[in-house]
């Protein structure tokens, strides 16, 4: 069987099978019709094993034209050793640098945004290094700016808001000028809330809760008559 | 007072942030411009080389106006094989340096990138070349 396979193979070696070497180390075999090529070292196969006769050193695609997938450690290095290769095409990064060509290639293109050097052989050797690429955002100066004058910003306003100016609270057991407006209105003859709220020209609400803290510290005196609540000045206030 | 010398740096600062943002906004994106053409040939040339040492190689745009360039420059010592040296060039790094030794050399240029408008292949060919030039022996 394995005889058959390998007759079927060899007799048609001379297809022109198409490789595609990609920089991340995927290369791919195109066979537009019957033929081979000798299991590459050092790579593993991808495409699933249903669909590769194998023989030996020799694989082929079980469909005819197919195609055979497989991946190499590539770390700068290109290298492809198929007699019955008869285009091989490299594809590289534009920030690649190569350093070393063997055979010099038929032609060098740019294309989607990938050097595609064309070797009319699949006996291809190509040494190259990727350079960090010039648009990168840590080799862009403008980065740091950003951040440093952000965070100058950031502080400066921390700063700024450490430093705001708190308001001035009356401590409880002293007079702001409101309390003595109230006081005064009291003394006035203002009795009721509504009157000291009229004399005083203080909210209601406002006139409310001072005259009550005015009751609690003991400056002023609530009296009850008939239901009504009447406020006086404490005489020792007067 | 104290309080104004920090908003002063305040508005400084914020300034210089709003700067370098757009900066960096601008140096990052990359322009698109309406419909680059890709180009690329290849010439060969004979290179007598007299004096060992250190060849500068540099290209010339011209007046060319171009989105990316990438030279391959690759110097074959004739008559025997196997002794190349290859220099890439991009818009990048225009120049580089190789060593050759004497002895008769043949020069291929590989050129290739994109033009943001069509350019002829003539024009980019009349704008484009690569100088090599004798540095020294160090």
């Amino acid at each position: 069987m394995a005889l058959i396979i390998a007759l079927g193979l060899i007799p048609l070696a001379s297809a022109g099978v198409r490789a595609t070497f990609f920089y991340n180390g995927t290369v791919l075999f195109y066979f537009p019709s019957r033929g081979w090529v000798e299991f590459p070292e050092n790579f593993t196969l991808i495409t699933p094993v249903s669909d590769v006769m194998r023989t030996g050193q020799l694989i082929a695609p079980t469909n005819f034209p197919g195609t055979l997938t497989f991946v190499t450690q590539s770390r700068g290095v290109v290298e492809l050793q198929e007699p019955n290769v008869t285009e091989t095409y490299v594809l590289l990064p534009l920030n690649s640098r190569i350093t070393y060509l063997n055979p010099t290639p038929t032609s060098v293109k740019e294309e989607n945004g990938y050097l595609n050097l064309t070797f009319a052989t699949g006996n291809v050797t190509v040494l190259y290094y990727v350079v960090p690429d010039q648009g990168s955002l840590v080799l862009n100066p403008y980065v740091y700016t950003t951040l440093i004058s952000s965070s100058i910003s950031a502080y400066m306003a921390y700063l700024l808001w450490r430093r705001r100016p708190t308001p001035q609270m009356t401590p409880p057991d002293q007079l702001d000028d409101r309390d003595v407006k109230i006081l005064n209105a009291i003394k006035s003859g203002a009795d009721s809330l509504s009157k000291i709220s009229e004399l005083s020209l203080l909210p209601r609400t406002t006139v409310y809760r001072r005259v009550k803290r005015l009751v609690n510290m003991g400056i002023v005196q609530e009296i009850r008559e008939r239901g009504k609540v009447k406020y006086v000045v404490r005489d020792n206030e007067k | 007072m104290r309080n104004s010398v920090i908003l002063i740096l305040l508005v400084l600062s914020l300034g210089a942030t709003a700067f370098s943002s757009v900066k960096l906004i601008t140096s990052t994106i990359t322009p698109s411009y309406p419909s680059p053409t890709a180009f690329s040939y290849n010439v060969s040339e004979t290179l007598v080389v007299d004096k060992e040492g250190y060849y500068t190689v540099v290209i010339h745009k011209g007046n060319l106006n171009l989105n990316s360039l990438y030279v391959i420059v690759v110097f074959q010592h004739l008559p025997g094989r196997g002794n190349e040296k290859t220099v890439v060039l991009t818009l990048s790094s225009e120049s580089e340096e190789v060593k050759l030794h004497r002895g008769v050399y043949e020069v291929i240029v590989y050129f290739t990138g994109t033009t943001p408008s069509y350019e002829g292949l003539s024009t980019i060919q009349g704008n484009l070349s690569v100088t090599i030039f004798y540095k020294g022996e160090n």
